[in-house]
């Protein structure tokens, strides 16, 4: 394996819930690897096991078999404690929603995650500020997620999430709560994030237009990959 | 697999302690969150803060004026005796070359007032009327300003010379004397002879305490030793320093002379161990609220970690270790003690500092114990300031507790299962 | 209303469980404060009325017959002569015993010592049920009867004169005339009455023996001892009707300091309930807001369906009162099993003489009033329906079609 050029490989992953009744097999067997600089979408129906595919990425869930490396990193050999620390310097998230700290306002919660990193004040100020420049939301930094719309919420989300510059950025359906207008600036600034400064996306997602953003479409059905294709992505 | 090493043994250890000003901040903002909870939680706290620290000034208050009150009538705040005179008051026990004795701690420690007593029973007659009692030889001018007994004289006056005698009104009543008639005193001295004074009532005293105003009768110490025999022996050196606080620091001085220091607990147990049994009784009474109080909390936090497993399963998918959101919880829990300490010890305070200052009136039922104990128809609080920093320091390890307890369920959360959860 | 109320008992009931963890932590919350108040409560009332029981016993009784001037002049001058029928005509029923004695001072002296006391000529057959001295351990020998000239003194008195058992003491006391009598008594007995105060202030001797020394056939005093002390006004009228030149006192004239306390204790009891209720009210309103809040959602959904808002205060009112009435019933059950468990007496010897002062013995016997229970359950079951009142009302303003957008 070549770490240098790969950030996330999956091997003969399953993952099977022993829930009542009948186990439900949510991967399968699945080999799964990205490119670093790569914009992946993860698709498929309810169940098709794409946001568990997203998980054990994240380190979030457990493979019942099969291996995870992110970044060189086997995630199987890592505990809970060591995984936190992964996902803190390693792995940005965005969820489709609650995604922000509610009491903290948007400029804190970018700070937030720095905070955690333990860098220091000025130093967090100053990248916070500039991040949400970067992302057109200057005006925004003193708002409390409830005083921001939607949109103007995954943004700030996006902006904790790279921050930290993290090699991957996992987003699980980023999509569901917008508008297809602020799901389109939405998809500019992932566009954005993973051209100009080279991070790593990984999307799970059935919204046809963010599947539409990203170079590589994965399909997946019953814990399986389905198929997975490059295209040529949308203007 | 060395990268794996490298990759994460370069990122500083999280340290559980909030060290960063932001989780404070989100800790303070997640308690206004929900303001009707957090006002009624910590209402809760600051109930029982503001009752512990009202019922205990109002307690150390009643205790110091009762203590104060019952020392300043005959026993002082300590006093110097035989060592075996407390057990067996017997004529023999006595302190020799005690107004030498006396002089010196007059001059060694800082005492407000000193005197020698001698202390014998005898029978008392006037006319055909005979009673058995306590006498108390005194020296008139020491005790004028070590007891509050020669300003209860109500009928004539108090001693002056060697002749006069000073009773309590029910035993005048019980002799059927009155100021004025001629009193004798009957008794043995040390070797067995009889020990004889007569003598005229110069002062009828009336205290109020029913005790003393039936058994007191007092004489002259020069008259007491020369009836006795005791040449310049006494029974007790009695002291009273300007403060009570200061009682401790005089008997731990060593008393010489072969003689023992009676603090006033040992010569009043009856008001020492009162004192206690309410100190036990409020005691009590503030366990059972403080344990309310954690069954508040821990409720409050159990609705609190279940409203907002989402926040953390999402929390924890950043990258916060569970440990750090207990953490954070905790953080929630002191601020809401603080905030209910704060509020509850500044109204305590604020009623306590206006009552101190106007004082209470009793009812008359009430106020007829109080007056059996030596008080006065009207109690003044004493700010108790150990109340509060005890009560503080109890809330701040309750409430944390309770909330710990009801948190624990953030450890055993997972991420995904977290988030999954709608609420 | 058109919902029936067994249909609303249920819903509340099933949301009960539905919230099973807080409801729990909720009942043992108001089992703990219940069961806590109850016991305290027959802890205090244990006190109080040992506190009155102990006055009675110490010679005093629920009633008192004295010369007019006794109480001023507690002398042999102030006693009065008794017939041969001289029991006025009170059912047996009401009464534990009576008796007559005579009380004066005197002064005892050893060899050593002298010390001043209430000397007490007793009937000892009569004294077994009514007072302290008749159940007081005694070392030695107790009276024998009314002509037993020897002496019972308390431990303290004996220790004080330095004298003990079969020794002789010179007793000084004043006669009927007005002069002095003189007599040599033998110590028959030894008594120790736990309460130091009354072992130093009395002795006793057969009553006609101090009669005979006092050249006199008048007692001092008639002292009666009542099965229940409520029945101390009727029987004292009875008695001031039969003795009409003399004084006739109740407990409370003869003990006015006990009296007042065992009035504030009253007081104190339902201070400290009130206490521990409104502690337990901030955690209760809590509670109760918290789960009206959570369901904003179904209470907007259940009033689109149609369900009227008095219902809906119904459902919450009767979900609360299951939380107040399970808790209440339970803590009550546990309250008087702690009653039980410590019915022998909790033993407070460590305090005993502070005990003593205020009136009370160093065990103390926890009294179970059921008065006190009911007021307990009564005031709780107020305060749950108080504590809900506001949730109730939030519940109420609930628009249906805000409640339903508001849930995601």
């Amino acid at each position: 394996m070549n770490s240098e050029n790969v950030v996330v490989e999956c091997r003969q992953l399953s993952r099977i819930y022993e829930g009542e009744g009948v186990p439900v097999k949510a991967l399968d067997g699945v080999d799964f690897s990205v490119a670093r600089g790569d914009f992946v979408s993860l698709a498929g129906p309810s169940g098709s096991g794409k946001s568990t595919l997203l998980n054990v990425i994240g380190g979030l869930d457990q493979p019942t078999s099969g291996s995870v490396f992110v970044d060189g990193v086997d995630l199987s050999t890592l505990r809970q404690a060591a995984l936190a620390d992964l996902r803190l310097r390693k792995i940005g998230f965005v969820f489709q929603s609650y995604n922000l700290i509610p009491v903290l306002s948007a400029a804190e919660n970018v700070e937030f995650i720095m905070q955690l990193q333990g860098v220091g004040a000025a130093e967090r100020r100053r990248r916070a500020t500039d991040m949400l420049d970067t992302l057109g939301l200057a005006d925004l930094g003193n708002r409390r997620p409830g005083e921001l719309s939607g949109g103007q919420q995954q943004r700030v989300a996006v902006a904790r999430a790279i921050v930290t510059h993290p090699v991957l950025l996992l987003a699980d359906e980023p999509s569901a709560n917008l508008d297809s207008k602020t799901t389109k600036e939405l998809l500019e600034l992932l566009r954005t994030i993973n051209r100009q400064h080279g991070v790593t996306i990984v999307t799970a997602t059935h919204d046809q237009m963010v599947m539409s953003y990203a170079q590589r479409q994965v399909h997946l059905r019953d814990g399986r990959i389905e198929s997975d294709q490059r295209v040529a992505a949308a203007a | 697999m060395p990268l794996e090493s490298s990759a994460i043994e370069v990122t500083p250890p999280q340290s559980l302690a909030p060290r960063m000003p932001l989780i404070g901040a989100i800790a303070w903002r997640n308690l206004w969150r929900n303001r009707r909870r957090t006002w009624l939680t910590s209402g809760g706290i600051a109930f029982a803060i503001f009752l512990m620290v009202v019922a205990r000034s109002l307690q150390v208050g009643v205790f110091d004026t009762m203590t104060d009150n019952t020392t300043a009538m005959l026993t002082g705040h300590a006093q110097l005796q035989h060592p075996e005179f407390m057990d067996d008051p017997a004529l023999r026990h006595t302190v020799t070359d005690a107004s030498a004795v006396a002089r010196a701690i007059a001059e060694r420690f800082g005492v407000r007032a000193v005197a020698e007593r001698g202390v014998a029973f005898a029978l008392v007659s006037v006319g055909e009327k005979s009673f058995g009692a306590q006498v108390i030889g005194v020296d008139p001018p020491a005790e004028q300003s070590l007891s509050s007994l020669p300003g209860a004289v109500r009928e004539g006056r108090y001693l002056e010379s060697g002749d006069d005698v000073v009773v309590g009104a029910a035993l005048a009543r019980n002799l059927g004397a009155s100021v004025g008639d001629e009193l004798v005193i009957l008794g043995s001295t040390r070797d067995g002879g009889i020990a004889a004074f007569a003598g005229t009532i110069a002062g009828i005293v009336v205290t109020g305490v029913a005790d003393v105003d039936r058994s007191v009768l007092q004489i002259t110490l020069t008259a007491f030793q020369e009836a006795f025999e005791l040449g310049d022996e006494a029974h007790m050196i009695v002291v009273r320093m300007n403060a009570l606080g200061e009682v401790p620091s005089l008997i731990a001085r060593p008393a010489g002379n072969g003689l023992i220091w009676r603090p006033w607990q040992d010569l009043l147990p009856e008001v020492e161990q009162m004192i206690q049994i309410k100190q036990q009784g409020s005691f009590i009474m503030f366990g059972i609220v403080a344990l309310l109080i954690m069954f508040s909390v821990f409720n409050t936090f159990a609705m609190v970690v279940y409203e907002r497993v989402r926040e953390f399963g999402m929390l924890m998918a950043l990258g916060m270790k569970p440990l750090r959101v207990l953490g954070m919880l905790e953080l929630e829990a002191v601020w809401l003690t603080l905030f209910g300490v704060g509020i509850g010890g500044a109204l305590a305070v604020a009623l306590v500092v206006v009552l101190a200052a106007v004082g209470i009136p009793l009812g008359a039922d009430i106020g007829a114990v109080f007056a059996s104990l030596n008080l006065p128809d009207r109690v003044y609080p004493s700010l108790s300031l150990s109340t509060l920093l005890g009560g503080a320091i109890a809330m701040l390890l309750i409430v944390p507790l309770a909330g710990l307890l009801a948190a624990l369920r953030v450890l055993r959360l997972s991420p995904v299962t977290a988030l999954r959860e709608s609420t | 209303m058109s919902m029936p109320l067994p249909l609303l008992v249920q819903l509340s009931w099933r949301n009960l469980w539905r919230a099973r963890r807080r409801n729990l932590i909720l009942i043992s919350t108001i089992v703990f404060a219940v069961g806590a108040v109850v016991l305290n409560n027959a802890l205090i009332r244990g006190f109080q009325y040992d506190m009155r029981d102990d006055a009675v016993r110490n010679l005093t009784g629920h009633i008192k017959v004295l010369a007019p001037g006794y109480r001023d002049d507690p002398s042999i001058m102030q006693s009065f002569e008794l017939g041969s029928d001289w029991r006025p005509d009170v059912a047996d029923s009401q009464l534990m015993g009576w008796t007559r004695r005579v009380v004066v001072p005197a002064v005892v002296m050893s060899e050593r010592e002298t010390r001043g006391i209430n000397l007490v000529g007793i009937d000892p057959g009569d004294e077994r049920d009514i007072s302290f001295i008749g159940g007081a351990s005694i070392a030695g020998e107790g009276l024998k009867d009314v002509g037993d000239s020897r002496l019972l003194m308390g431990a303290e008195l004996a220790d004080q004169l330095s004298t003990k058992l079969n020794r002789r003491v010179v007793v000084i006391t004043q006669g009927a005339d007005g002069l002095n009598r003189e007599a040599g008594f033998r110590i028959a007995g030894v008594f120790d009455a736990e309460g130091t105060a009354l072992e130093k202030a009395y002795a006793f001797t057969g009553r006609v023996a101090l009669q005979k020394l006092l050249d006199t056939n008048a007692v001092t005093e008639v002292s009666i001892r009542l099965n229940d002390a409520a029945s101390e006004p009727t029987v004292g009228a009875r008695m001031t009707a039969h003795f009409h030149d003399l004084e006739v006192k109740g407990w409370r004239d003869l003990e006015p300091l006990a009296a007042a306390m065992f009035e504030f204790v009253d007081v104190s009891i339902l201070i400290m309930f009130v206490i521990v209720m409104l502690a337990l009210a901030f955690g209760l309103v809590n509670t109760l807001i918290t789960a009206v809040m959570e369901r904003v959602r179904e209470f907007g959904m259940l009033r689109a369906i149609g369900m009227r808002p008095a219902q809906i205060v119904a459902q919450v009112l009767i979900e609360s009162s299951l939380v107040m009435l399970l808790g209440l019933s339970i803590g009550i059950m546990v309250g008087l099993g702690l009653t039980a468990y410590f019915a022998d007496g909790i033993d407070l010897s460590s305090f005993a003489q502070g005990m003593e002062m205020v009136g009370m013995r160093s065990k103390l016997v926890p009294r179970l009033m059921m008065e006190d229970v009911i007021v307990v359950a009564v005031i709780s079951v107020v305060l749950g329906l108080l504590g809900s009142a506001y949730p109730a009302w939030r519940a109420v303003k609930v628009k249906p079609l805000e409640a339903l957008r508001r849930g995601t």
